[in-house]
């Protein structure tokens, strides 16, 4: 009878644990995605600014502009951490970059205090996506291995638990921060 | 400028060189006058011993070691001297000309070095319990290298750092010794962020660690064995420490050698790389205008300069200007 009390004790404790290591690990990476939403917040602002920079030197790329800005309303309405809201942001990334790419055509633009501004920040900003998206896939990797492996996928069963998606970003987007000024 | 750096300096008969060579040979003449005259106290010594008449092996030996003691430390001091004082001069009017002929926008000034307060808060060495005691007891830096390499701001200094040794605190060991460079970084940051090297788990001073931060793991396995990483914000740390950043680290590994510690403090870059050696110093037995010491300093003052290369510190996209 003490052994089956013991044993049920050591049971309860290793399930304890197991469920706290689960819950910092869905903190660190909601904490990770808070982190990464900052920084997508800032290049969501910063999209229309630069749309109607460009747009008045490449009327003709309507459909470019139209595509970013359909990113961007797609970001907006999509759920907060979700595959649907990773695939408009990868979307809204390209646009971005072939809209920074599009500049290269032309010169006076290039060399505008606005766009030049922008260029910076933009820089910036895809920078530290870069940097936050890297943290966050760190915490999803954390997060699934806990999930998928054995015992943790017994008890993630149990409470739900399922594997997170990572957030990749295409590799058109990459060429935003090889900007040379 | 024409051809490799340094390369209008080798063997250039100038003036400037037939004074130093003067110098050179009248600082190695009072060396060598210093070793004829410890020879002949051995001599005299021995010549005494033996006039007097002592029979005691034991005790002659003894005597004539205590006597090569002496003498061999009064004549290191002798040397020492005599090449301080031609390395001074040869610091003075060689070696900014190298640094100039390298980096048009760097300054070298021999008697001066990066301040102890910049060593400390760089947070890359430290001794005893922080907060308790001085961590630094003793600190020496000089050959000062500053100004700008593009458009990074740049100070390179020989640094000698020491602790206290034993209980009576009578002597010193040494706790840094070598290169110490700070950079001005190309991005901005909030947090700290500290690059130890692989066998820094091992060490004692592990135990004060958590003064560091936390240790991160990244995803470059290379990277991973050659650094351990502490830092405060894991979002920050992959900001400065992007994959191509981490790939440079590498590179500037084997550039300035194994021994090598990395602070991101303040938007500044610190790096400390440990050589058992004076820097930037000519050696007295060699002419002054010898093709290869020169060609060894512009290599050595090439390679800290080459920090803001290998780390790409001129481009300047973000946000930092």
């Amino acid at each position: 009878m003490i052994a089956l009390g013991v044993l049920l004790g050591v049971l309860v404790l290793v399930v304890a644990l197991m469920y706290n290591g689960f819950i910092s690990r869905r903190n660190r990476l909601r904490n990770g995605f808070a982190a990464m939403d900052v920084q997508l917040k800032k290049r969501w602002d910063l999209v229309p600014r630069l749309v109607e920079t460009v747009r008045g030197y490449a009327s003709h790329e309507q459909e470019l502009f139209e595509r970013v800005t359909r990113a961007r309303r797609g970001i907006e309405l999509a759920e907060s951490a979700g595959p649907e809201r990773f695939s408009h942001e990868q979307d809204l990334g390209a646009g971005v970059a072939r809209v920074m790419l599009l500049a290269e055509d032309y010169p006076e633009l290039k060399a505008g205090e606005q766009f030049l501004n922008l260029q910076r920040n933009l820089s910036e900003v895809e920078a530290q996506i870069a940097a936050a998206r890297r943290a966050f896939n760190a915490a999803v990797t954390d997060w699934n291995d806990g999930v998928e492996k054995f015992p943790g996928n017994l008890l993630a069963g149990v409470f739900g638990f399922r594997v997170h998606d990572w957030f990749e970003t295409p590799r058109a987007q990459r060429k935003v921060t090889d900007i040379q000024l | 400028m024409s051809g490799a750096p340094g390369q209008e300096l080798i063997g250039k008969p100038s003036d400037e060189f037939r004074d130093l060579e003067k110098i050179r040979r009248q600082s190695l003449a009072e060396s060598s006058q210093g070793a004829f005259l410890i020879i002949a106290v051995w001599v005299l010594g021995f010549g005494l011993l033996l006039a007097l008449g002592v029979k005691e092996m034991g005790l002659s030996i003894l005597v004539m070691l205590g006597v090569a003691g002496a003498t061999g430390w009064i004549h290191k001091h002798w040397h020492q001297n005599a090449e301080g004082h031609y390395q001074n001069i040869y610091k003075r009017q060689v070696v900014p000309a190298l640094v100039r002929s390298l980096q048009p926008g760097m300054t070298f000034i021999s008697d001066r070095g990066i301040e102890e307060h910049t060593f400390i808060s760089a947070n890359l060495y430290w001794w005893g319990i922080p907060g308790l005691r001085p961590s630094i007891e003793r600190y020496m830096s000089e050959d000062l290298s500053i100004g700008y390499v593009g458009r990074t701001r740049l100070r390179v200094a020989d640094v000698h750092a020491e602790h206290e040794k034993g209980d009576k605190g009578d002597s010193y060991g040494t706790l840094f010794r070598g290169v110490f460079i700070e950079a001005d970084f190309h991005k901005d940051f909030r947090t700290e962020l500290y690059l130890m090297p692989e066998n820094y788990l091992k060490s004692a001073s592990m135990v004060f660690s958590s003064e560091l931060g936390e240790r991160m793991d990244l995803e470059n396995p290379d990277f991973e064995k050659a650094f351990v990483v502490f830092g405060q914000d894991s979002v920050e740390a992959r900001y400065i420490l992007t994959p191509d950043m981490q790939e440079r680290l590498l590179l500037l590994k084997k550039v300035l050698g194994n021994d090598l510690r990395i602070a991101f403090k303040d938007s500044n870059v610190y790096i400390a790389t440990s050589i058992n050696k004076d820097m930037f110093d000519p050696q007295l037995s060699r002419p002054a205008n010898c093709p290869e010491q020169i060609k060894e300093l512009t290599q050595q003052l090439a390679a800290c300069f080459h920090v803001v290369e290998v780390l790409d510190l001129n481009t300047r996209i973000w946000s930092k200007q």
